[in-house]
């Protein structure tokens, strides 16, 4: 008799010693696992894992979520930032070709001034010069005449004074004839 | 009473006014009863006023004219000089025409003489009256101006001449000196004479013709001049004593003029000659006819053959009018009828130099 | 039976109280474990039915049995036990996993932060630039004009000069040399005409129509 008790109170205590608290089904031996399968803790704790599991894959999922808009977004700002760029670039080859052209432009202006103002310059100097011939000229009284017309005349003036002298001699010769 | 005074007043100072600073009619009166180869109309003497005193004048002499102090120059000398492209311009019933002097801007440029004008730097002359389209071809020295006109045979053409100081020969040699052309647009008292003999003498020397070549002397711009220039000028074409023309004046004035000695030109002359030689040139052109010295060609000529003066009144204006009349050897006149040419031309011919020299030379083959 | 006993309870005690008791696995010592309780409800069942010798027989059948159940209990924890395993690795690595995720994720947001930096500048670039470009477009243009006038004035002074070059050329062909002896010669004849004038005392006659206007 004695000997069943005995056995049944270590089979008790074994159980009892079984639950109570976490067990671990690593460990515990017969009776942990009696207790465990028995009341249920193991259950529990598998359930507890697969709780966090799921509230950790859950996460998971969200961040997986944003992963992917992040990562739209960020391929669409790089494509955004390309474009911009490539309008950048785009805008500043004109710019330079712009500064090019105008400093091409602006020595041609530069070389186009400096041959008017030339232009102008001979321009001037022939009408002065002209002008200083034409001064030289009028001391001939514009008579405007080719070569061989300024020998004309020149023998035509030479003529008329012999002739118009004649003639005042002649006139003031009568003069005096009168006033005697 | 006070009112008759005051306006009797008024009368007096206003007829005083008038013999202040109006014409002097009287003393035009006078002179012209007294002056005018035929005694005009008393008339028309009476009808003389203030009021179109030039148009009345003109009734009784056409070519009566009063100056005023300020715009009389005395008719002495050559043309003078100025500054322009060189030319005379004449208006005709056809449009402006321009006569290209020697040596000007115009002949530079190559216009030819007696062109008729047709645009000033591409704006026409038409309509525009001869003091606008002067105004127009004047300008300063060293400009140029664009002329397009019709040349005289014909067809169009633009010219640029540029204005300069210009004057005139007294006579102009037509070149090439080997055709024996001079030109007389003057009869400038004391010039043209010398000036012709200067222009023969040059001819002898420089071509290879001699003293005896036929001479052409163009007329068809010769309005006139001087009249004892003209006298002087037949001249030197006709032995010394031939009777060249009597001077015609009123209560019998009568002055013969005989060619004077000195050297004598005589060569075969044609002068040219056209509606605008007048008087001295038609008087110098007719005694040579008359004599048998000359042959006319081209059209009859103006016809005016007398003679006008001036006189200075009492208030500086000077009064020009007609008071000889000029009378050929055989004792005809021109006035009214003009010389009629031997070898008449047509309008355009008249124009084209070249032409006429080649009828004039056709004339001694 | 006392032997059974004896024996069971120093093996249960051994392994509980012996730590080295958990050195052995836990499969063994579930299925020992088992296999001891089977033997002791064997025994008992054994001594219940057998007496002695048949509590020796219950115990061995009921060790086997209980070593069977050991077994199964041993199965049943291993199961567990994987699956534990199975889920503790799952949750690790989801954990590992949602760590990166929310670094990545950070990082994500910050490249676009700059990304939206870097357009906003590179659009502002593009402003300005713009507006410098268009005042080059209006320099080069202006410039373009000026040359542009330039050329048409040279073209017209070119022309200008070709014609007074040439009127100048005409002009030496065709003016003499000086000769100031014209100049006394018309100066003399003038003179010679104003004194003749005041000797014939102004009385001319004049046989002209209308003179020309001289142009």
């Amino acid at each position: 008799m004695r000997a069943r008790t005995v056995l049944l109170s270590l089979v008790a205590a074994g159980l009892l010693w079984g639950c109570g608290g976490q067990h671990d089904p690593r460990s515990g031996g017969f009776f942990g696992g009696v207790a465990g399968l028995s009341g249920g803790s193991y259950d529990n704790r598998v359930k507890e894992r697969e709780a966090r599991l799921e509230e950790l894959r859950a996460t998971q999922a969200q961040l997986d979520a944003e992963k992917g808009q992040l990562e739209t977004q960020k391929s669409a700002a790089q494509a955004k930032v390309s474009q911009d760029q490539a309008k950048v670039d785009a805008m500043q080859a004109d710019i330079a070709a712009l500064e090019k052209k105008t400093s091409t432009l602006s020595s041609q202006q530069g070389a186009d001034q400096k041959r008017v103002a030339e232009l102008q310059k001979r321009l001037d100097g022939l009408k002065t010069g002209m002008r200083k011939q034409e001064s030289s000229l009028d001391a001939l009284e514009g008579s405007g005449l080719g070569d061989a017309e300024v020998d004309l005349k020149r023998q035509q003036l030479e003529k008329q004074r012999d002739a118009l002298r004649k003639e005042y001699d002649l006139l003031m010769k009568m003069q005096m004839e009168l006033a005697k | 009473m006070r009112t008759a005074r005051v306006l009797a007043v008024l009368l007096v100072a206003l007829a005083s006014a008038q013999c202040l600073h109006a014409a002097p009619l009287e003393a035009i009166r006078d002179i012209l009863r007294r002056h005018l180869p035929h005694p005009p109309d008393e008339a028309a003497l009476a009808a003389l006023s203030e009021d179109d005193l030039q148009g009345r004048l003109r009734d009784i002499d056409p070519y009566a004219r009063v100056f005023s102090g300020g715009e009389y120059r005395v008719p002495l000398g050559s043309s003078g000089s100025w500054i322009g492209i060189g030319a005379g311009l004449a208006m005709r019933a056809g449009g402006p025409v321009l006569h290209v002097y020697r040596g000007g801007g115009a002949e530079r440029a190559g216009l030819p003489d007696r062109s008729r004008l047709l645009e000033i730097d591409g704006v026409s002359v038409r309509e525009q009256d001869a003091e606008t389209i002067a105004s127009r071809l004047r300008g300063e020295a060293g400009s140029t101006v664009r002329l397009r006109v019709a040349l005289p045979g014909g067809g169009e053409k633009p010219f640029t001449v540029r204005r300069e100081a210009f004057s005139p020969l007294d006579v102009e040699l037509v070149p090439p000196g080997s055709q024996r052309v001079v030109r007389i647009r003057d009869f400038a008292g004391g010039l043209t004479r010398p000036a012709m003999r200067a222009t023969l003498d040059f001819l002898d020397r420089t071509t290879a013709a001699d003293r005896s070549a036929p001479l052409i002397i163009d007329l068809r711009d010769a309005p006139g001049g001087d009249l004892y220039e003209a006298f002087d000028l037949a001249g030197l074409f006709l032995p010394a004593g031939t009777l060249l023309g009597t001077i015609r004046g009123r209560d019998g004035y009568a002055l013969e003029i005989r060619s004077p000695g000195g050297d004598k030109y005589s060569m075969p002359l044609t002068l040219l000659v056209g509606p605008e030689t007048a008087s001295s040139a038609e008087i110098f052109a007719g005694i040579l006819r008359q004599h048998d010295r000359v042959r006319l060609v081209g059209q009859t000529t103006y016809g005016k053959c007398s003679s006008q003066t001036d006189a200075r009144l009492s208030d500086g204006s000077v009064l020009r009018y007609t008071n000889r009349e000029v009378l050929f050897p055989r004792g005809d006149t021109c006035t009214g009828q003009g010389l009629t040419p031997d070898l008449a031309v047509g309008d355009d011919e008249l124009d084209m130099l070249s032409r006429l020299v080649k009828r004039a030379q056709s004339l001694y083959e | 039976m006392k032997k059974i006993v004896n024996v069971l309870v120093v093996v249960l005690l051994v392994c509980a109280l012996l730590p080295g008791c958990a050195t052995m696995s836990d499969q063994t010592r579930t299925k020992a474990e088992g296999a001891g309780v089977g033997a002791v409800l064997g025994g008992l069942l054994g001594y219940a039915v057998g007496g002695g010798e048949g509590a020796a027989i219950g115990a061995a059948v009921g060790a086997g049995a209980g070593f069977l159940v050991g077994n199964e209990i041993a199965k049943r924890k291993q199961a567990y036990a994987s699956t534990e395993d199975f889920l503790d690795a799952e949750i690790a690595n989801t954990q590992e996993y949602n760590k990166t995720a929310i670094a990545y994720n950070a990082q994500l947001s910050k490249d676009v932060a700059q990304l939206e930096k870097e357009s906003t500048a590179l659009r502002a670039k593009y402003d300005k630039g713009q507006v410098d470009k268009k005042a080059l477009a209006a320099k080069s243009d202006s410039l373009q004009k000026k040359i542009d006038d330039s050329k048409k004035l040279e073209d017209t002074l070119a022309k200008e000069l070709e014609v007074q070059t040439a009127i100048l050329e005409d002009e030496k062909k065709t003016r003499p040399a000086d000769d100031q002896y014209i100049v006394r010669l018309e100066k003399e004849v003038a003179a010679l005409q104003k004194n003749l004038d005041t000797l014939r005392d102004g009385s001319t006659q004049l046989a002209k129509i209308d003179q020309r206007l001289s142009v």
